[in-house]
Formats: C-alpha cells, sequence, structure tokens
C-alpha cells in the first residue's frame, strides 16, 4: 500500500503543516472534546500532549516517514496506554519499516487491554495474512467484525482473505457485500470484484452441477 | 665342817686325771683339763691357826677327860688338818709339809684307838680319810672310807664317802667297783649333792668297761635332768638350776654318747634307744653329735647316715633342716660334689617353702632354714645352668652320634632342671631384692633351652613385674628376641596370634625403656610391622615417636621411620602428610643412593598428584588444579607429571576456564608429543580453542584429530567436520573447501554428511565466484541423491531438488536473453527448444515433491510462458513490412502470444490456489503479483488499515 511518494520535500511539508494544526488545535486555554471515528459523542479530555504528539505522528505516516512515526509513537504508546489507537498505529508504521513482529506484539498487548478495539484486530489479520498464517489473519478479521460489527474495513480485508488466499468465494462475497454496505460511498473497485467473484461462483456451481 | 669337806682337787689329784690312763682313750684326754668343783662354800681363814694352838693347849689340860679329850683331839685333828690344807693351798705344791697331815693322822688314829666308841667315830674316819687323801695316801684313804661305810653304812657322810671311794676306785681302773659305789649313789631315792657327778661317772665306768648299752641309761638319765630343749641354731638349753661345770658335764656327756653310740651301730642304736625308751626333746643332740664325731672321724657316710636318721625320724622337726645342711657340709668335706648336689636337692624337696614342713613351722623363727633354703635353690640352679652351658664331655664306649645325643640330651635335662630350681626360688621367694635377677636368669636358662615360649614369659616378668631393676631394660628386649624365635616354630595358624603379643610387648618394652640403646630399633620394626600388615595407622604412630626421639637414632633407623610414616599416610589417602614426610625421608637419604632418591621422589611427585586427586573427587577443581601442577615443580622429571598436567588441564576445562588450559595443554603436547594421552589433548585444545573462540585453532586441533590413524573412523569423520565448520566460523574459506573436499573424499559411505559437504562446498564455490564449480557441486548433489536409492532422506531430496532447480536457472536466463530476431523462425525455434529444455528442468525439479522447489519451479513456469508471450510482441519486426503487413503481422503475432500469456495466468493461479491448502511462499506470493499484473481486476487487492485512527472510539 502506497499512500504518498516518499520524498524529502513532501516530509518537510507535511512536519510543518501536522505543526501548524497542532499550534491550532492547541493553544493557550482548555482542551477541547476529541470524539471517535464511530461516532461516539461522549466527551473526554485527552491531555493535549498526548493529542498533539499523535497527530504529529499521523501526519508523518501520511507522508511515509514511518521512522518518524515511530519516533513519536512508540513512546507515546508507553506512556499512554490507555488509548489502544496508539499502539495500532505505532503497529502500522513497523508495518510498513517490516518489524512485523513487533508490530502484532505491540498489538497482542493492546488487545488484551482493549478486546474490543476492532481497529487493533484488524492490523493483526494484515500480519498474519502477511505471513501467510491465513486461519489466525481469519480468526482476527472474525473477531473485529465480531467486537464491532460494522467495521467496515475487517469486512473488506476478510473478504479478500477469502477471495484469493482460501478460495471461499463465497463468503468472500458475503463480506464484500457488507463492506459495500457499510461504507457510506459505494466502492466501485468492490462493486466489480463483487461482480467477478459472483460469476465465478455462478460458473463453478454451474460446473458442479454439469459434472453431477 | 664345810670348809673342811671343801675339796680343791687338781688333775693328778684325781682318779680319772692321772697321768697312766690309757693311751687308746683318746677321748678320754680330753677330760684332763676339766676343773671339777663339788664345793667351794667357804675359804680356809688365818684364824684357825690360834684355835688349833688353843686346842693344843686344852687337850694337854683335859688328855684324860672321857668327855672333853676325844673332842678336844678331834678338835685339833682338824685344825691340823685344815693348817695343812691351808699350806697346801697356799703353796700350791704337792710335797708340801707332808708332816702337817702327820699330825692329824696320828690325832684321828689315836682317837680311833683311844676312843673306839666314840659317838662321832664315823667323822672321825671321815677326817682321816681326807687327811690320808690329802697326804697323798690314797690306798690307806681308800680303805678308811670303805671302813666307814661298812662300820658306819648309816652315817651322813656315806655319800660323800661313797662318791670319793668310787672316784679313787675309777682313779684306780676299778670300774666294777667304782660302777658300784656311783651306783648307790644314782640308785638313792632322793638324788643327793653327788647325783649328777655319779650318773656321770657311773656311765663313764660303764663305759669304760665296754657296757656301752648299760652306760646308755646314765648318760641320758643325766641329760633328762638338765636339758629341756635345744635352740634354734643348735645350742643347749639348760635348765635355770644348771651351773656352769654341770653344762661342761653335760657336753662332756653328750660326747661320750656319741662315742658310745659310734661304738655300738651308730644312728641305728640311736633309734633302737629311743624307741625303747622313748623319744627325747633334745634328740636331735644326739644325732647331731654323733654325726659330728664320725665327721671329725673323716667317716662321712656315716656322718650323713646320723643326720639323716634324725629327719627321717622328725622330718618337720625344726632342727631337721639344720641336720639336712650338716649332710651337705660333710659331703662337701669328703669331696663328694655329686652326694652334695643331691644334698642339696633334698634339702630343697624336704624344706621348700610349700613343703609341709612350714605347715608346722614359722620361717620368721628360722631365718637360718630360710637362707639355706635359698642358698641351695641358687646353688642348684647355677650348678645346672653352668653344666648346660659347659657340658661335661660323654666319657662312654658309644660312638660320637650317640654321644652327642646324650650330651644333648644332658643339657637339656640340666636347663630343665635349671629352671625348674629357679622356678622354685621364685615361688618361694617373690619379692626378693634379688627376685627380678633371678627371675631374669630362669628367662636366660629358658632362652638357651630353646623354651621361647616360656622364656618370653619370664622375660617380660623380669623386664615389668618388679619394681625397678638394673636388668629389666635388658630382660624386656630380650623378650623381643624370644618372641621372634619361638614365632619362627609356631604352625601358620597360631603365627597372628603370637606376633601380635610380640608387637604389644615392644611397644611396651619402648615405653618403659625409652632410654635403651635398642628402643628406637625396636620401634622401627614395630613400625614397619604393622606397615606390612596395613595397620597404617599404629604403623605412624610408633614411627612417629622414633622420628620424635630427643637424640635421634641411627640414620638407618629414622630412614625407616620416616618411609613407614610416609607409606602409611599415602596409603591412608593422607597424601599431604605422605608428602611431608617423604621430604622428611628425601633430606635424610644419602645423595649417592640413586635408588631410593629416585624412589622418594616418584612418591613425592605421586603424593602430590593424590592430592589433586582427592580434591578433584571432592569438586574442589581450583585446588586440584594446583596440585596437578605443582608436581612439575616439585619433580620435573617425574612419569606421573605427564597424567598429572593433563588432569589440571582436565579440571580447567571442567571449570570452564579454558584460558588457562590451553596453555597447559600446548605445553603438555610440547613436553610429551608420544603421549598416549596426545589424542584426547588435541580433543581438549580442540574444545578450549573452540570455547575460548579461537576457532582456527580450534580447527587445527580437529584436523589433527582427523589425521590421526590411531582415531576411529567416525571420530576422524566428525573431527574433520567439525574443522571444516570452524573454517567457515574463522572466515577460512580456502581451509574450509580443503577440508570439505576430504570429508567428500574420504567418506563417500556418510550419505548425509558428503551430500552437505557438497552443498557447502557449492556454497563456496558461490562465494569465491566460481560459477562452474558451484554447478559442478550441484550436479553432483543430484547425481548423488539419484545414486542413492533407498538411502535418499527428504534432506537429499530437498538439496536435490534445490540443485536442479538452480542448475535450470542458466538456461532460464539464456532463455529470457535470447531475444527473437529476425528472421523469427531460427530464433523463435531457439527460444522454443531453449523453453522446452528448461520447463523439463523445471518439471524435474517440481517432481521432488519439495514444496518450496514446487511453488518455486511452478512460479519459473509460469514466469517462462508470460516471458515467452512477451518475447513473441516484442520480437523484431520483418524489415521488408509495410504497415498493413505489420499490421497483419501484429495480429498473427498477438494471436501466437495469447495462448502463452493464458498458459502463464493458468501457471501461475495453480501456484496462488496453494495458499488455501496452506502453502504460502515467496514463490507463491509472487505468483499473486504476477496475477495481480496479467489479471488486475481479480488479483489486484490489497489489505486496507485504519488510516487514521481517532484516539477515542
Amino acid at each position: 500500500m502506497r499512500y504518498l511518494t516518499d520524498t524529502f520535500l513532501q516530509r518537510l511539508f507535511a512536519v510543518v503543516l501536522c505543526s501548524a494544526i497542532a499550534a491550532c488545535a492547541g493553544g493557550p486555554g482548555p482542551q477541547r472534546d476529541v470524539t471517535s471515528d464511530s461516532g461516539n459523542a461522549e466527551a473526554v479530555a485527552i491531555p493535549q500532549a498526548i493529542a498533539n504528539d499523535y497527530a504529529n505522528a499521523q501526519t508523518l505516516l501520511s507522508v511515509e516517514d514511518y521512522a518518524g512515526a515511530v519516533q513519536i509513537l512508540e513512546p507515546l504508546a508507553q506512556s499512554a496506554p490507555e488509548y489502544p489507537a496508539i499502539a495500532t498505529t505505532l503497529a502500522i508504521a513497523w508495518r510498513q519499516m517490516e518489524r512485523s513482529d513487533d508490530a502484532l506484539a505491540m498489538l497482542q498487548s493492546t488487545l488484551a487491554v482493549h478486546d474490543g478495539y476492532a481497529p487493533g484486530w484488524n492490523e493483526v489479520g494484515i500480519l498474519h495474512r502477511e505471513a501467510g498464517r491465513f486461519a489466525d489473519a481469519e480468526a482476527a478479521y472474525l473477531k473485529a467484525v465480531t467486537v464491532n460489527p460494522d467495521y467496515a474495513l475487517a469486512h473488506f480485508n476478510l473478504g479478500i482473505l477469502l477471495d484469493l488466499y482460501l478460495a471461499q468465494h463465497s463468503r468472500a462475497l458475503e463480506h464484500y457485500e457488507r463492506y459495500q454496505a457499510l461504507v457510506p460511498d459505494e466502492d466501485k473497485q468492490v462493486k466489480r470484484w463483487i461482480a467477478d467473484i459472483s460469476r465465478r461462483i455462478e460458473r463453478t456451481a454451474r460446473a458442479a452441477s454439469v459434472s453431477q | 665342817m664345810n670348809s673342811l669337806t671343801t675339796l680343791l682337787v687338781f688333775s693328778w689329784l684325781w682318779p680319772f686325771g692321772g697321768g697312766d690312763v690309757d693311751d687308746d682313750d683318746a677321748t678320754i684326754k680330753a677330760l684332763e683339763r676339766t676343773e671339777v668343783v663339788i664345793d667351794s662354800e667357804q675359804s680356809i681363814e688365818n684364824a684357825s691357826e690360834l684355835a688349833r694352838q688353843n686346842y693344843q693347849l686344852f687337850l694337854d689340860l683335859v688328855g684324860d677327860d672321857p668327855n672333853l679329850g676325844p673332842e678336844a683331839m678331834r678338835r685339833l685333828a682338824d685344825l691340823e688338818l685344815e693348817a695343812s690344807e691351808a699350806e697346801t693351798l697356799s703353796d700350791n705344791l704337792q710335797n708340801v709339809m707332808l708332816s702337817s697331815y702327820d699330825g692329824a693322822v696320828d690325832l684321828y688314829e689315836q682317837l680311833l684307838e683311844r676312843y673306839p666308841n666314840y659317838e662321832r667315830n664315823d667323822l672321825v674316819l671321815y677326817q682321816l680319810a681326807r687327811a690320808y687323801e690329802s697326804s697323798g695316801e690314797i690306798d690307806a684313804a681308800l680303805a678308811t672310807l670303805e671302813r666307814l661305810v661298812a662300820e658306819y653304812p648309816e652315817t651322813i657322810h656315806r655319800s660323800e664317802a661313797e662318791f670319793r671311794r668310787g672316784e679313787m676306785l675309777f682313779i684306780n681302773r676299778r670300774y666294777a667297783d667304782a660302777e658300784d659305789a656311783y651306783r648307790f649313789l644314782t640308785d638313792a631315792e632322793t638324788p643327793g649333792d653327788f647325783y649328777l657327778q655319779s650318773l656321770y661317772k657311773l656311765g663313764w665306768s660303764q663305759f669304760k668297761i665296754a657296757a656301752h648299752e648299760d652306760s646308755l641309761d646314765p648318760f641320758f638319765r643325766l641329760l633328762d635332768l638338765r636339758l629341756i630343749d635345744s635352740d634354734p641354731l643348735g645350742g643347749l638349753l639348760f635348765t635355770e638350776d644348771t651351773r656352769r661345770a654341770e653344762r661342761e658335764l653335760i657336753q662332756d656327756t653328750l660326747r661320750v654318747l656319741s662315742i658310745t653310740f659310734s661304738y655300738m651301730d651308730g644312728p641305728e642304736s640311736i633309734d633302737a634307744f629311743l624307741d625303747a625308751e622313748g623319744e627325747r626333746q633334745y634328740a636331735h643332740l644326739i644325732y647331731k653329735n654323733l654325726g659330728d664325731l664320725y665327721v671329725q672321724k673323716e667317716r662321712y657316710e656315716d656322718a650323713t647316715k646320723s643326720y639323716q636318721a634324725f629327719v627321717a625320724r622328725n622330718p618337720v622337726h625344726p632342727r631337721s633342716p639344720l641336720l639336712e645342711l650338716d649332710v651337705i657340709e660333710a659331703f662337701k668335706l669328703a669331696g663328694f660334689p655329686t652326694r652334695v648336689l643331691g644334698a642339696k636337692e633334698t634339702f630343697v624337696e624336704h624344706y621348700g617353702m610349700d613343703t609341709p614342713f612350714w605347715s608346722t613351722n614359722d620361717a620368721a623363727a628360722l631365718p637360718e632354714v630360710v637362707g639355706a633354703l635359698k642358698v641351695n635353690l641358687t646353688d642348684l640352679a647355677q650348678f645346672y645352668h653352668s653344666r648346660a652351658q659347659n657340658p661335661e664331655a660323654i666319657v662312654a664306649d658309644i660312638d660320637e652320634t650317640e654321644k652327642a645325643l646324650r650330651r644333648d640330651q644332658q643339657i637339656q635335662e640340666d636347663y630343665t632342671a635349671a629352671a625348674r630350681w629357679y622356678r622354685k626360688y621364685l615361688n618361694y621367694f617373690p619379692g626378693q631384692a634379688d627376685s627380678a635377677g633371678t627371675n631374669f636368669l630362669l628367662a636366660e636358662i629358658l632362652f638357651e633351652s630353646g623354651s621361647f615360649n616360656e622364656a618370653t614369659d619370664e622375660y617380660e616378668r623380669t623386664a615389668y613385674d618388679y619394681p625397678s631393676h638394673p636388668q629389666a631394660a635388658e630382660a624386656g628386649y630380650a623378650a623381643l628376641l624370644s618372641y621372634r624365635e619361638h614365632e619362627k616354630t609356631l604352625p601358620a595358624e597360631a603365627v597372628a596370634n603370637w606376633h601380635e603379643r610380640s608387637l604389644s610387648s615392644a611397644l611396651r618394652f619402648a615405653g618403659s625403656f625409652p632410654e635403651h640403646p635398642e628402643t628406637a630399633a625396636v620401634l622401627t620394626s614395630t613400625a614397619e610391622d604393622f606397615f606390612s600388615q596395613g595397620r597404617f595407622e599404629q604403623a605412624i604412630d610408633v614411627a612417629d615417636d622414633v622420628t620424635a626421639m630427643l637424640v635421634e637414632p641411627k640414620p638407618e633407623l629414622t630412614l625407616a621411620a620416616w618411609t613407614v610414616v610416609a607409606h602409611s599416610n599415602f596409603d591412608l589417602a593422607r597424601f599431604s602428610d605422605a608428602e611431608e614426610a617423604y621430604y622428611q625421608l628425601q633430606a635424610r637419604l644419602p645423595l649417592d643412593d640413586q635408588t631410593r632418591q629416585e624412589e622418594v621422589r616418584e612418591r613425592i611427585a605421586a603424593s602430590i598428584y593424590k592430592q589433586g586427586e582427592l580434591a578433584r573427587d571432592s569438586g574442589d577443581l581450583e585446588t586440584a588444579v594446583g596440585h596437578f601442577l605443582r608436581v612439575a615443580q616439585a619433580v620435573p622429571n617425574s612419569p606421573v607429571r605427564e597424567t598429572a598436567e593433563y588432569d589440571a588441564a582436565a579440571a580447567l576445562i571442567t571449570m570452564g576456564q579454558w584460558a588457562r588450559a590451553t596453555p597447559v595443554l600446548e605445553a603438555f603436547r610440547q613436553n610429551y608429543p608420544d603421549s598416549s594421552l596426545a589424542e584426547d589433548v588435541s580433543r581438549s585444545l580442540a574444545t578450549g580453542y573452540l570455547e575460548t573462540g579461537d576457532s582456527m585453532r580450534a580447527a587445527g586441533e580437529f584436523e589433527r584429530i582427523a589425521d590421526d590413524e590411531a582415531m576411529s573412523v567416525a571420530e576422524r569423520e566428525e573431527a574433520l567436520w567439525t574443522a571444516a565448520e570452524l573454517y567457515q566460523t574463522a572466515g577460512m574459506r580456502t581451509e574450509e573447501r580443503s577440508a570439505l573436499e576430504r570429508v567428500v573424499a574420504r567418506y563417500p559411505a556418510s550419505f548425509d554428511q558428503t551430500l552437505e559437504a557438497r552443498m557447502r562446498l557449492a556454497d563456496i564455490a558461490q562465494l569465491d565466484a566460481d560459477i562452474a564449480g558451484r554447478m559442478r557441486w550441484l550436479e553432483d548433489i543430484v547425481a548423488t541423491d539419484a545414486a542413492a536409492g533407498a538411502a535418499r532422506t527428504d534432506r537429499s531430496r530437498y538439496l536435490a531438488a534445490t540443485a536442479t532447480l538452480e542448475l535450470t536457472e542458466p538456461k532460464r536466463l539464456s532463455f529470457v536473453a535470447l531475444k527473437l530476431t529476425a528472421p523469427l523462425k531460427a530464433s523463435l525455434e531457439r527460444k522454443r527448444e531453449l523453453m522446452e529444455q528448461t520447463l523439463a528442468a523445471y518439471g524435474k525439479a517440481a517432481d521432488y515433491g519439495v514444496a518450496e522447489v514446487t511453488t518455486a519451479s511452478t512460479f519459473r513456469i509460469g514466469q517462462m510462458y508470460q516471458q515467452f508471450s512477451r518475447d513473441l510482441m516484442d520480437s523484431e519486426r520483418p524489415a521488408d513490412l509495410d504497415a498493413d503487413a505489420l499490421e497483419q503481422y501484429d495480429i498473427l503475432l498477438e494471436e501466437q502470444a495469447f495462448p502463452f500469456e493464458e498458459q502463464a495466468i493458468e501457471v501461475f493461479e495453480a501456484n496462488a490456489a496453494r495458499a488455501a491448502d496452506g502453502v504460502f511462499d515467496v514463490w507463491v506470493e509472487q505468483s499473486f503479483d504476477a496475477l495481480a499484473t496479467l489479471m488486475p481486476a481479480r488479483y489486484a487487492k490489497s489489505e486496507r488499515s485504519g488510516e487514521s485512527l481517532a484516539l477515542l472510539n
């Protein structure tokens, strides 16, 4: 997965931008409330320093400065373990740096505390799939959709796993479709995949009936 | 009147004092000097002269008066007689004034004649007899006395008259008449004043007429009257009222009795008399005097019989031992040594302290007997002892062998006898000052006679059972010699106990007599003995006593003692003490005694080494190493050093102290190149180098092992392989390759090992950029696996499969490199050919059934199809085609190329489908990548992460 071309100028730009945002967001005065991407409206006070550091890390990640992001995220994960997003983001950075073992260990320790954190289980599924541990990957994805059945990315990734690596096309179709149903805007690529896999399922079924 | 009765009789006046006694009566002569005092109550007074003169005047006046005349005459005669006697006494002359007696005689004669009926004429006769006797007219005197006893038998002077008559008759040798006169006195109902003398003279009278047996009665009556007993020394014990003169009389009686018995049948006569007349308390005097008389007469045999006769009758009489001593003395005087010896033996047998004699006698009261017993015991023992040592020659008409036999027998008997007497002495007189000395002599006797068992006991008794004495130490030492001699004679089963006793005795000797010159030798010998028996603790204790002596013993003893201490400690595994003792020993050994010096050095080395062993066995390896390495310092040339240094290294290795171990091992190999431990050294060194990270040297050691023909094939192969691995670790590829090539060449039977070696050789070739070499080894791997048959393993298949895969790679590269150029047919043919060959090769690789090779081959096959399709499309177009033709040509190419692309997709999908079966390697993953390119709509699918995770959810 490549988001941007990693160039020095881009990294420089991103850091500068990030700093500007952080300055605007933080500044003197009371800390602002941050809501989760799941739409939880409960206002929780997040220390400003943590929020700032985390924002900076995400910025570096967006420009594929994984090493820079890790530098921020690693101490942050230790000092603020109550936020599984930090550990999961750190794992994502390590996976990009091909430090898959570190990433998996970090996730496992976090998920031991935050068992209901679906993005973490999703990331675990990716790491297992890349390592060829398909059963473990499936279990992780299923855990993600179990703890959060509406977590679309887990359905997406589970669909790929079942489609390409486990040749379970019907199940893949279900998760592609679940993904498609969860995302606010139709994913055209996934739409094509659904059409393709549906054809293959149909063809297979036909072939099976012919052979019978 | 008493003064008148006083008679001082000189020898010449008395009948048995006359000079005409027969010469053959020699024994009577002894009486010549005998002084017999009858009465000495008063002396003559000078005043009597005046009285005599007055009586003469008075007689002149009253001479005719019948009453006063006779009395005055008698008194005057008495005074005359007294005056004469006084003169005689004062002048002491025989013929003094005989006329004076004549005056008295005349007066008495006149009186008798003038007054025949005078009432006191018995007194007148008595005085007349005196006057005659005094004037030397013995016959007249005797006649006067006979007239007196005849005419006046009842006179009060009868006893004296009879006695004086007897005396005169005796002098005149008229013994039978004298016997009658004496018998009047001895037969009297009431013994008178002359009783004792009469008995004496009666006996003599009878003796004179050889009536010996008759004489015994008066003599014994006399003795019975005055002797009550004899004192222990044999002297006479008289009754209290026995006067001195009487005592002499009794002594003479005893003497004449002896003579009498000697004239009779000697002691037998005494026996007979006593049997008949009764025992006498003083009988021993009779026998002894008789014996003594015989001795005087040199009739020794008779003398001893006399002494012995009493003893026979009175065996427990306190005087019997003295008489037996007289027997001994008699034999001595006689010059009969054999009889002396016999008598002494008899004496001891009769009066030994355990005989019945002492049940009725008190030793304290008879010291002379006890003394004699001691003397005789000693004499006997010494005699036999001396004779045993200096045996007499056997004089007999027999051959020399028999003589020798007898002589030996005699010696043995003498020794036995001497021992017996010494034993008796010791038994009788246990606490005497000379008991120890006697005991020593007894021990000596027993030893000399070969009775070592008994000698041992006696020597020990002499040494230890008496208060300190000069011979104690010598006896103690002699006991040890005796122990040794007796041990030689014992049967095997009895030796042990006896020997044990001897050791105890030796220790006792040393403890009791530390100053004895042989003590050190005894202790040393004992220590050696204990050592030889394996009783090391005792051996050490005893030997320590030797080494600790204030005055150092002889060098050889000290050496022996230190040897015992050292060896014993060594055998007790007290190696530190042993080492110290060996140093002591070493310091005392003569330097030129090379043999023993060498032995001691070796023992020192062994002691040190053993200390190391003990420390090692107890887990104290550091100490063990110290000892092991100390061997070289202490005894550089010791054979033990080799083992010690090896063990030091081993201990260091066990401790993991490889840095310390390896120098020791290196030195070992340098010092002992031919050691049997060389193999272990190499092994240990190799391990040491490994442990210290010195792979290069470690590899060298393993190469040494690998080349050592003494090692087993397996060890050598393992070593060579290990060497190769170490060379690899050390980055020494040349050496590694060499080692591996030798593994392959030397051990073809080791299929797995040689296959791995080949693989590594292939890798080395690759590292060395030796492509041809690598290919060669890979081909070798494939061929080796193929030829292995049933020996093939998963590993061999894997290696062969990967090798096959790699060997195919050049073909694939050739295939990829070959461009399709115009004219297409030729190059296409070539490429197709290459493709078929390569596909076949991949197919062969896939046939091994090795997953990763299969996926790789599959991927490569797909890749080749894809490549071929692409190369067709990229092939050089013919130059002479116009645009239409070119378009047609391209369409034609595409039709040709598409099936290959389809084929490629099919192959990649087949590979990707393995993922669902759990096979997901780089080749499967690359197949997915290829498919993502060839069929992006289906395969270009990537997972997605949360791009921007909110801190809170």
